[in-house]
């Protein structure tokens, strides 16, 4: 049974405080179908996610099988399930492999046929079967909703919340998605909480909750709406609700609301003696305990049965392992990964063609530099000249070879940025999902440096390769594909970090480009900046860093003439390494607190 | 028999026709006296003239002539010489007496001529003997005629003879008296007698001695008066001894006869001979048989020699003969040369005519006009062979032209060439001993300069030879200088007065080398000093100072050199402190080699082209970093151990 | 406490980040630090080089300069070095032994030397790094 009471959302609005949830109060028992109903903008869906908890509500408590939600722990993942109102699957994939990962994900199953059966029985009871092998991509709205439903229904939630997964679709399908809202909601005691705009098929709900301005209006018997609100047909609900405030009928409605609770419970006894509904025994209600963490242990099977719970139990529910949903979100990942020709196909063009570009101008930095002889000559004009040819020669193969150098970093950078712009921005609302349904940040976060760590070393070593075929790097070679690959993964965990701290994708790749374009004019590698600038900017600067390691990696000649050329100050080999590892592991954190932060819309 | 003038002719031209010319030495060409190394023996022999044999026209070494195959001794050369000057400073014969003489054997021989009408008459030839014999030229040789054939006479028991013989001893005796008297009274001859020393004294002949007439002629005649008066004694002797000896002596007369002959023939006397043949064949009538000569005696000796066969008295008489007529035509020839000009050849005539027939007419009596010509030639011609026998070229010279204007066939060519020869050889020796002599070269010189004196010992050159000996002692003075300055080590003088010890030291390996090297160096200095100078010039005083401290350390003595460099030190102390600080600090015991580097370096850079710091880096740069791929032990540079590395 | 939206940043994630940041800092300070110095051994006093070379024998000391001339030798590197010192550019010579010179030593570019003097007073190179 949930339980709101008296909760409030309240949110600053021009400093002042509007509760956007005022001071609800509902229960709704489990095996029970509820609407959640009302004009635009009245709050439903924020009380639905104040409900699972996504809104965290200023006042009041929230109540779960007695289980006060804020101090005795936040539902459990695998208890609730959330269908948001657009489906958030991964077009790529298949139906069953949508499913299947979201078990795999949130369910912790004992063996392959667990888990298959529990896909079987999701997608059965979803109607989605018959459509098990296609791809998301061609799926249409009523299916793509009932794919986003049966996600959520793999972990077997007890409560279920559904924002408008009805709206926008054909008659037919809403009907379909209706229906089999109702459906769920008849068999194993699950709360079904839809959020709706349409009161088509309304009497196949249990009860309705009318919302007025984050008050509740009316939580009672479908039958009983039109009568409460003293009108004819239920469009005609909503103009009447915008008679008055939402406060005015909220307190109307504290004097009614027993009694339409009675009515409820009624049907309710009615139904279920009936048959038609199934509510599996309560469990015994589990000592309040104070908890920290949310996973509640569930009972043990034996105890279970002893305390006579009869009905088809379902398994208590694990989460899995953090390596587990590693696993899971990687070969997914690389799923999705292969499945998107235009993505590979870019990616492979970008492999090959940068590299190619890099060896276009290799052809200078392959020149010989004249040395200075042992002696310095003893007639001062030929000294002169010595060092005029000597210097010549440097700023010609030094300038070739610091720009091929910078080159290959900023096309690195490039890739970098291409990896990990859109990786998490990409798929917010997914991971939001996912993350909602107790896929840890923190695999999340491996599963995707785990996943750009490939495509890093693939690029960085396939550039650093075959640049060497064209123009031998003169120096350390190990050092120099060291650097360009930490330059990679320099930008690529801070373009990741950027992904995961923006809310859109757009504004993730943008920055992320300008991230890139800055590199090479603030390095310092083409031009010297000003000694002040140098000093601020320069810390952020990967370019910079990973330029001027590799060329710390050149052998004496060509650093000197590098060093000749290059007004900045070039750093040492350590420092380099230092500061691009510097910059992965803010990257990471970035990305790690841009995951564990919730951005629910 | 015509090969008996034909071989007098040859013999008496000497060997005048088979030389040429002879070279001085034997082997060696006259004229190139330029091979100094073999032994220069200019020595002309003795025995051989340059002329060639045609000057006395005899074999002088010889000292014969030889006559029909027959060799005549002459006695000594240098005597016939003499004679035969004397003869061509004679007058001829032209005295009355000498005429008488000459008639008085052409009487004889008229009258003993076979041609004679009425066959030869012994008695009136014999009468005319005493008188021939008076005459001084005669040597009494008629006088010995005449006792022989007396004698021979007598021997023949021919008392007609004998008596005849003995009345013309008789008339000649008071003749002899009347003119001795006349004589003491009147005679002033001067004769410069010979004693014949071949004429031993017949016996039984009046012997004239010709005594050396005095200044007034009475000494004279004192003494020929007592001559006459013994004379007188000895005729009436004879006359005894005559009677007495008849018999026993007719062969010996005979033999003495002969011998007589053979004698007369080797004097020369060929008249005397054709009288004495004549006078033989009228007392005996063999006048083929051989002649009775002692056969081992000289004169057999002479005539076995030359002809193999003993003559006979016909031999010698158509000998004689042959003479007399050679000497006619030798005379004849003579004359004709002489209206020519051509006196060399008539002379050579006249010698020959002299020396065969001295005493015969043509010879006597030729006019002393063209003696005298003669005698002026070959005096000459003597003169000519006595000086080039003493080597004095250029009085021979001059005698060659003197002789060439006198006889036009004069062989000028000849003694031109071998004077020409002989005063070149001489010179040359005498360059040759001047060069020794410069050379230094004192046995050498002295060898040349004996050599060109016994050539030509009154040659000109000599005297500047004696001045150049005379100067070699300033030679000797500048070449000691030049040891002394040498020794002192003061080039510079040596230097200054170069030019003066050049020469002296010419062909001296050792001093030229020495001298060599000095002008080199003061040349290497100069050259510095000059460069030096032009670097100060050009503000580079860095680079003057090396040039001249590199130098100085080769010629840590010259003057010039010191004085430039201490004039310069100043100008680039820094330098020089640096660099010297750095020899120091190299130098020092233990080395502080890496000081030293730094200065040397330090150096460097205040004058990058200095090549004394760059040896001095390099110099210890060597050391520290040897050649080899091990560094040196303390180039480890462990401290603690603290190895002995450099000292 | 609360519900999962108020625990997004709990306080262990802030701790864990604030501990990372100070591991960030002071490893990069260490880096960096370290980068600035170059030897641990005292700055030569050239002067004594060109009035007592042996009295620095056994003494370690740093010197940076620019190469003026190099004589490699079989047996080694030898090289002189310009060193400013008070105003003034003095020469030094140094023996870079083959197993000290890694780098390439070439003319004209600046390094930072090690040097101990050995016996002679012959600096000897112990460390290079460039400038």
């Amino acid at each position: 049974m949930l339980e709101l009471k008296e909760v409030c959302f309240t949110v600053q609005k021009d400093g002042e405080p509007v509760h956007l949830v005022n001071h609800a109060s509902l229960a709704v028992p489990r095996g029970h179908y509820m609407a959640i109903v009302g004009p635009s903008g009245c709050g439903k869906t924020t009380l639905l996610k104040t409900i699972a908890g996504l809104n965290p509500e200023s006042e009041g408590s929230l109540w779960w099988e007695g289980r006060n939600l804020a101090e005795d722990g936040d539902l459990e993942p695998w208890e609730i399930g959330y269908v948001p109102q657009f489906s958030i699957a991964y077009e790529e994939l298949t139906v069953d492999e949508a499913v299947e990962t979201a078990t795999r994900l949130r369910v912790k199953c004992r063996n392959g046929e667990a888990l298959d059966r529990r896909i079987d029985r999701v997608l059965e009871e979803t109607g989605l079967a018959p459509i098990a092998d296609r791809h998301v991509k061609v799926l249409s709205g009523g299916q793509k909703r009932r794919l986003g439903l049966a996600m959520e229904l793999v972990s077997d939630p007890k409560l279920l919340l559904c924002d408008e997964v009805t709206s926008g679709l054909d008659p037919r399908s809403e009907r379909e998605i209706v229906h089999l809202l109702h459906d769920l909601s008849r068999h194993d005691g699950r709360t079904v909480i839809s959020v709706t705009h349409s009161l088509a098929h309304f009497e196949l709900y249990d009860s309705i909750l009318v919302l007025h301005e984050g008050c509740i209006a009316f939580h009672g018997p479908p039958r009983q709406l039109t009568h409460y609100f003293s009108v004819d047909d239920t469009e005609e609900v909503y103009p009447t609700l915008a008679k008055q405030s939402g406060e005015k009928w909220q307190d109307s409605w504290q004097k009614h609301r027993e009694a339409y609770y009675r009515k409820l419970a009624t049907t309710r006894r009615l139904f279920i003696e009936s048959g038609k509904l199934k509510v599996p025994k309560e469990a015994p209600a589990e000592p309040k305990s104070r908890r920290a963490s949310g996973s509640r242990k569930p009972m043990p099977d034996d105890e279970r049965e002893s305390a006579g719970i009869v009905e088809d139990e379902p398994v208590p529910v694990r989460t899995p392992g953090v390596v587990s949903q590693f696993m899971t979100l990687l070969t997914r990942r690389w799923k999705i990964f292969f499945r998107d020709r235009a993505q590979v196909f870019l990616q492979l063009a970008i492999l090959l063609c940068f590299p190619v570009l890099v060896t276009l101008f290799s052809q200078k930095g392959n020149e010989p530099i004249k040395r200075l002889s042992d002696l310095p000559e003893e007639n001062m004009l030929l000294e002169l000249e010595a060092k005029v040819e000597v210097r010549n020669d440097q700023i010609r193969v030094g300038s070739a070879v610091s720009g091929i150098i910078m080159f290959e970093v900023i096309l690195l950078a490039l890739m970098g940025s291409n990896n990990a712009a859109r990786e998490v921005a990409g798929e917010r609302q997914i991971m939001e999902k996912e993350k909602f349904g107790g896929v840890r940040s923190f695999s999340y976060l491996l599963s995707k440096l785990a996943f750009l760590s490939c495509l890093i070393l693939a690029q960085s070593l396939w550039m650093a390769i075959f640049v060497e075929f064209f123009w031998e790097f003169r120096g350390h070679f190990l050092n120099h594909v060291l650097f360009l690959v930490l330059i990679n993964a320099s930008i690529t965990s801070i373009c990741l970090g950027i992904s995961s701290v923006m809310r859109t994708p757009e504004q993730a790749s943008l920055l992320s480009i300008y991230l890139v374009g800055f590199q090479l004019p603030l390095s310092g590698a083409i031009l010297a900046l000003p000694e002040s600038i140098e000093v601020v900017t320069r810390p952020f600067i990967s370019a910079y860093w990973a330029w001027s390691g590799s060329v710390d990696a050149l052998g004496g000649n060509i650093f000197n003439a590098v060093d000749v050329v290059a007004d900045t100050s070039l750093s040492a080999h350590k420092t380099c390494l230092f500061m691009l590892g510097a910059h992965v592991v803010v990257g990471i954190m970035a990305a790690w607190i841009g995951m564990v932060r919730h951005q629910w819309d | 028999m015509k090969t008996i003038p034909l071989g007098l002719l040859l013999v008496l031209a000497g060997t005048a026709g088979a030389q040429v010319y002879t070279p001085p030495s034997p082997g060696a060409k006259a004229g190139t006296p330029t091979d100094t190394t073999t032994t220069v023996n200019r020595e002309q022999p003795k025995t051989k003239s340059p002329f060639g044999e045609e000057i006395p026209l005899l074999n002088p070494g010889d000292e014969t002539v030889t006559v029909a195959g027959i060799t005549i001794p002459l006695g000594d050369n240098r005597i016939l010489q003499a004679r035969f000057e004397k003869y061509l400073a004679q007058p001829e014969e032209s005295s009355e007496a000498a005429r008488d003489y000459r008639t008085q054997i052409d009487k004889i021989l008229a009258e003993l001529s076979p041609y004679r009408k009425g066959g030869p008459d012994i008695k009136a030839a014999f009468r005319v003997l005493p008188a021939a014999a008076a005459y001084p030229a005669d040597s009494r040789i008629c006088f010995t005629l005449a006792e022989a054939v007396y004698v021979a006479m007598l021997a023949k028991r021919d008392t007609e003879n004998l008596r005849k013989i003995n009345s013309g001893l008789e008339e000649e005796k008071q003749k002899k008296i009347k003119d001795g008297d006349w004589k003491t009274r009147h005679d002033r001859d001067q004769k410069i007698g010979n004693t014949n020393a071949s004429s031993q004294g017949g016996k039984g002949d009046k012997n004239k001695r010709n005594a050396e007439a005095t200044t007034t002629g009475r000494g004279a005649n004192s003494l020929e008066y007592a001559e006459i008066l013994r004379r007188i004694a000895e005729v009436e002797l004879m006359k005894k001894k005559n009677i007495a000896q008849v018999e026993i002596q007719v062969l010996q007369s005979k033999v003495q006869y002969q011998a007589n002959m053979a004698l007369w023939t080797l004097q020369r006397r060929f008249q005397h001979v054709l009288m004495a043949s004549r006078f033989y064949n009228q007392i005996w009538k063999d006048g083929d048989t051989a002649l009775h000569i002692d056969k081992n005696s000289d004169v057999s000796k002479m005539f076995t020699e030359s002809l193999g066969v003993n003559p006979t008295v016909a031999t010698l008489d158509s000998l004689a003969n042959e003479a007399i007529q050679e000497v006619n035509k030798a005379i004849e020839a003579f004359d004709f040369l002489i209206e020519r000009g051509e006196l060399h050849t008539a002379s050579k005539r006249l010698m020959e005519a002299y020396l065969i027939g001295e005493y015969l007419a043509p010879v006597a009596t030729l006019k002393r006009e063209k003696k005298r010509k003669i005698q002026i030639y070959v005096r000459n011609l003597y003169e000519l062979y006595g000086v080039l026998q003493a080597h004095d070229y250029l009085k021979a010279q001059e005698l060659v032209s003197t002789l060439r204007e006198q006889a036009k066939d004069f062989p000028s060519s000849k003694a031109d060439s071998a004077i020409a020869g002989y005063t070149l050889a001489s010179d040359l020796s005498i360059e040759k001993a001047k060069t020794y002599l410069i050379a230094g070269e004192q046995e050498k010189a002295s060898l040349e300069i004996a050599s060109a004196v016994e050539i030509w010992p009154t040659n000109p050159k000599l005297d500047e030879f004696k001045d150049l000996v005379a100067n070699s002692s300033t030679v000797v003075t500048t070449r000691n200088d030049f040891d002394r300055l040498l020794s002192e080590e003061n080039y510079r003088e040596i230097f200054k007065r170069r030019f003066e010890f050049v020469p002296v030291i010419k062909s001296d390996p050792t001093r030229e080398d020495a001298m060599e090297q000095i002008l080199e160096n003061i040349k290497k200095i100069e050259i510095a000093l000059n460069k030096a100078s032009e670097f100060a010039n050009l503000g580079n005083g860095f680079a003057a100072w090396e040039q001249l401290a590199t130098l100085r350390e080769e010629f840590p003595d010259d003057p010039n050199l010191g004085r430039e460099l201490e004039k310069l030190t100043p100008r680039v102390s820094v330098f020089v402190n640096a660099l010297e600080r750095a020899k120091h600090f190299e130098d020092r015991r233990p080395q502080q080699t890496g000081s030293a580097i730094a200065w040397y370096l330090r150096a460097k850079r205040m004058y990058p082209d200095s090549e004394m710091a760059e040896e001095g880096f390099q110099r210890l740069l060597d050391r520290v970093l040897p050649e080899g791929d091990t560094l040196p032990p303390t180039a480890t540079a462990n401290p603690t151990t603290g190895e002995a590395g450099y000292e | 406490m609360g519900r999962r939206a108020s625990s997004s940043l709990n306080a262990t994630t802030i701790v864990g980040i604030v501990v990372v940041v100070v591991i960030l800092i002071g490893a990069g300070a260490l880096v960096l630090r370290g980068k600035k110095e170059t030897f641990d051994a005292p700055a030569l006093p050239i002067e004594e080089v060109f009035s007592n070379a042996n009295s620095l024998r056994g003494n370690e000391y740093t010197v940076e300069g620019k190469v003026d001339r190099r004589e490699p030798r079989d047996s080694g590197l030898g090289i002189s070095i310009i060193v400013e010192s008070a105003g003034e550019e003095l020469p030094l010579f140094i023996i870079v032994p083959d197993d000290v010179a890694e780098i390439n030593i070439e003319r004209d570019i600046s390094y930072a030397f090690k040097v101990r003097f050995g016996e002679g007073g012959v600096p000897i190179a112990t460390g290079i790094k460039r400038l």
